[in-house]
């Protein structure tokens, strides 16, 4: 009993593809439409936001509630179906709105521009050069409306598990190994992935409601579920809608109990097994007490992260490291709950995206949401040898690095790197004084100096103006910027 | 032509209002997301520093700083360099222009020995394109969704689809745009900086709504190229001996501690009212330039006022210029001050179980 979900452009023969896929395992078929029917049924104007895509984005800024509705409302009913199990889905970004949850089978569907050629010729009664331009302007579209929604490229294959070029492929050998594939065991919904399932269809249903309430309409929010503990965080400017959210989810089945938090930021923390006691992590807590700051947590089991940091390490060194990897046989990571609840004890809860995240999922989700100031990597790879942890958490530095745009710290960092030691003191001290004296020397002989290089040749005087502006102005700036910088860390404002 | 003759005397009490400008100044810009100059040049021209003098020394204030700013935004991503240097082709010619008319007016003046008819100059174009951008964000602020109309929105997208060629890709950005379109909004950009330093006003909503360029990074972008057009306009300036340095490291010790307080005031204050706080500003900044226009009219003989009059409209532009200022940065404070208390009673909430 698995999921599949299949991202497509139009004409490829995905649809038919998929239905014979589902009629073979004994699936149910369903495609975007029986979803965006559903959602336009249920208030979101799908065909609203299908035309705003391709505008400039200005334009469309004011549709961006309606674009958050508009996934929250197909993530749900996804999740939905996807909870019944032995599903097959067809999209176009499909593998986005799932983000996170394992054992998932992604699919992308390819198929030379030829045959889609034909079938758009044949389908629409095109010319060849008609339905050439009509494909470029397609899949333009469908590209542009998984950047603008999901902030993913189509044509990313790390998104997905499989690439399947169905002009290039036996379609019928194809579908054996899918076959056998959503037969493996990895890929069965067991009761974790039933948990992630549920949680992020709680966490997208209460998501709608409050978008769809006049109450809590204008707000923008965070919304997680962990075992149906409904996490909400938003900015200050948020907080008087927010504080409507209970009631306008008071009914809803499923949800346990709802968590308000108001955050200036969002951080991450990634944690093998997360530990409420580990130092990391009570570091993590001050540092974000001291800056109104939510943290958000995500776990990451070891089987599989160092799986794939072992595949990153071989792919860019060409090198083997020859390791056993460790099984992970318990994945119901009671750490997690306990760190959210010391989180919600310190009022700094920002909730749990989901249970289990690999490297490359966990790339995929910052990439989609870059609106975290600061990603914290806690305690990983405990069971491992000093050096081969420090190793593949350099690795995961380094896998974050290159695919994010957001700073990454280690948990055993924060302590040097937002405390006020010391040494800042005197750094600060030494700044003010330099930028005083600088100040003061200015504002004193200014005027004398540009009096004395007046009686200098014209170009003379000139070069040696455009010289004391152009070195001075940046000097001051950096400086006196830094220290404005250091004092700011001091107020925990940075 | 060259000496101290145009920079003014700088007492504690000027120097004072140097560094409270550069802080209403810098929290502004923070809240706003642009430069400060739509209050800081006017601002030291109420102060009596000439025209010329305090777009050149605006100038090279918003050079240091869009330093520190681009360098955050870059690490963040937020920077379309190419894009950025496409700009700067066509905005460097626009300052070329801006600071040639400045100059020219600033020599006219010298021969008259006065300041007035730049100042004039200065003071009309602020007005002018102040009042073009701050009426319809007054409108859009009262209005707010629904202003958008299919009109509005039409015409920004048929100038957003000139293809005329060569189209060139930018890939931060994630767009393909006309080399053509990229050309006429960095001259225009280059002008306004060049001319009273509000390019960014120009440039950022043009990169939103004509090159449909996500705002954060079209807001990395302008700081990037203000960066550029920021040293070249220093240099321009300071090249004819119209920087005050004095000024420019003043308004650094107001603006760069005002600027992380605006940023959070963005953080708490509604979208709506922040549009509602800025266009305000905005517009009270071009009511007090409006107001001094009849005096450099009356200094260049064009009308005669009393001398009265006068007195009375150089005082009046100066308290509403620091008081818009004043009460701006007053709200944003008071709404930081009541975002805290907002998240105590949210606090409360949660604690007796809602």
């Amino acid at each position: 009993m698995s999921v599949i979900t299949m991202s497509r452009l139009s004409y490829t023969g995905g649809e038919n593809f998929g239905q014979r896929l589902a009629d073979k395992l004994g699936y149910t078929f369903i495609d975007r439409k029986n979803l965006t029917d559903k959602a336009e049924r249920m208030g979101v104007p799908v065909k609203l936001l299908t035309e705003s895509i391709g505008k400039p984005r200005g334009v469309v800024e004011h549709l961006r509630c309606e674009h958050n509705k508009y996934i929250a409302c197909l993530t749900m009913l996804l999740c939905e179906e996807a909870l019944k199990g032995k599903l097959v889905y067809s999209g176009h970004a499909g593998h986005m709105l799932l983000l996170g949850i394992p054992g998932l089978i992604r699919l992308k569907i390819i198929c030379d521009n030829d045959s889609r050629t034909n079938e758009v010729m044949k389908g629409l009664g095109l010319t060849r050069s008609e339905a050439k331009k009509y494909i470029v302007q397609d899949d333009d579209k469908i590209d542009k409306w998984g950047r603008y929604l999901y902030s993913a490229d189509w044509h990313n294959p790390h998104n997905f598990d499989l690439v399947i070029s169905l002009s290039k492929s036996n379609v019928d050998k194809v579908l054996e190994t899918l076959v056998t594939r959503a037969k493996d065991p990895d890929n069965q919904l067991d009761d974790n992935i039933k948990q992630s399932l549920g949680d992020l269809y709680l966490a997208s249903k209460a998501h709608f409601h409050l978008l769809q309430d006049q109450r809590t309409s204008q707000g923008k929010y965070i919304v997680t579920s962990d075992f149906g503990s409904i996490q909400i965080t938003a900015e200050p400017r948020f907080s008087d809608s927010m504080a409507h959210a209970p009631d306008v989810l008071k009914g809803i089945e499923g949800i346990k109990d709802i968590h308000l938090t108001v955050a200036f930021d969002r951080i991450l923390y990634i944690g093998e097994r997360c530990d409420p006691n580990s130092e990391g992590f009570r570091n993590t807590i001050k540092m974000a007490q001291n800056r109104n700051w939510a943290v958000e947590l995500v776990s990451m089991p070891a089987a599989l992260n160092e799986r794939e940091l072992i595949d990153e390490t071989n792919n860019h060194n060409n090198s083997i490291i020859e390791t056993e990897l460790p099984t992970d046989s318990d994945n119901k990571n009671t750490g997690l709950i306990f760190c959210l609840d010391r989180l919600r004890e310190a009022e700094c809860c920002g909730g749990s995206n989901h249970i289990f995240a690999t490297p490359w999922s966990l790339v995929r989700i910052l990439q989609r949401r870059l609106d975290y100031k600061l990603v914290v990597i806690g305690c990983m790879f405990r069971e491992r040898p000093e050096a081969i942890r420090k190793r593949f958490i350099d690795n995961l530095k380094t896998l974050l690095t290159e695919n994010v745009k957001i700073p990454i710290i280690e948990a055993n960092e924060i302590e040097e790197k937002f405390k006020f030691t010391k040494k800042l003191i005197i750094k600060t001290l030494s700044l003010l004084a330099i930028a005083i004296l600088i100040v003061t020397v200015v504002v004193l002989f200014y005027k004398l100096f540009i009096d004395t290089i007046a009686g200098y040749s014209p170009l003379l005087t000139k070069s040696l103006l455009v010289i004391i502006v152009m070195t001075v102005t940046p000097l001051f700036a950096y400086l006196y910027g830094t220290f404005t910088g250091y004092i700011l860390k001091w107020l925990h404002i940075d | 032509m060259f000496g101290s003759e145009l920079l003014i005397n700088l007492d504690l009490q000027t120097a004072i209002e140097i560094i409270f400008l550069g802080f209403i100044g810098g929290v502004l810009s923070g809240f706003i997301g642009t430069g400060g100059a739509f209050i800081m040049t006017p601002g030291m021209m109420n102060l009596g520093i000439p025209g010329v003098i305090a777009v050149g020394t605006n100038i090279t204030h918003k050079f240091g700083k869009a330093i520190m700013g681009s360098k955050k935004h870059a690490e963040m991503g937020h920077v379309d360099k190419k894009l950025g240097f496409f700009m700067l082709i066509t905005a460097t010619i626009g300052i070329r222009i801006a600071v040639k008319i400045n100059q020219m007016f600033a020599e006219m003046d010298q021969a008259g020995d006065n300041n007035y008819s730049g100042d004039l100059y200065i003071s009309l174009l602020f007005v002018i394109v102040l009042s073009f951008i701050s009426i319809p964000m007054l409108i859009d602020a009262i209005r707010f969704k629904q202003l958008r109309t299919k009109d509005s929105i039409g015409i920004t997208e048929k100038i957003s689809k000139l293809n005329i060629p060569p189209m060139i890709y930018f890939k931060t950005a994630d767009v393909t745009l006309s080399f053509w379109l990229i050309a006429i909004v960095g001259l225009m950009t280059g002008f306004l900086a060049g001319s009273i330093g509000v390019g960014g006003f120009l440039g950022v909503p043009a990169m939103i709504y004509l090159f449909g360029i996500p705002t954060a990074v079209a807001a990395g972008t302008e700081l990037f190229l203000a960066m550029f057009m920021g040293a070249f306009g220093a240099l321009n300036y300071a090249w004819s001996g119209h920087v005050d340095l004095r000024l420019v490291l003043l308004l650094y010790v107001g603006s760069l501690s005002g600027i992380y307080i605006g940023a959070y005031g963005s953080k708490v204050i509604k979208e709506k009212i922040i549009r509602l706080i800025t266009a305000l500003i905005i517009l009270l900044c071009v009511l007090s330039r409006a107001m001094i226009i009849p005096v450099y009219l009356h200094k260049i003989e064009y009308f005669i006022i009393t001398d009265s009059q006068v007195a009375i409209l150089t005082l009046a532009s100066k308290i509403l210029l620091f008081a818009s200022g004043s009460v701006g940065v007053g709200i944003i404070f008071i709404y930081l001050f009541r975002a805290y208390r907002k998240k105590h009673n949210v606090r409360k909430l949660i604690k007796n179980g809602y």
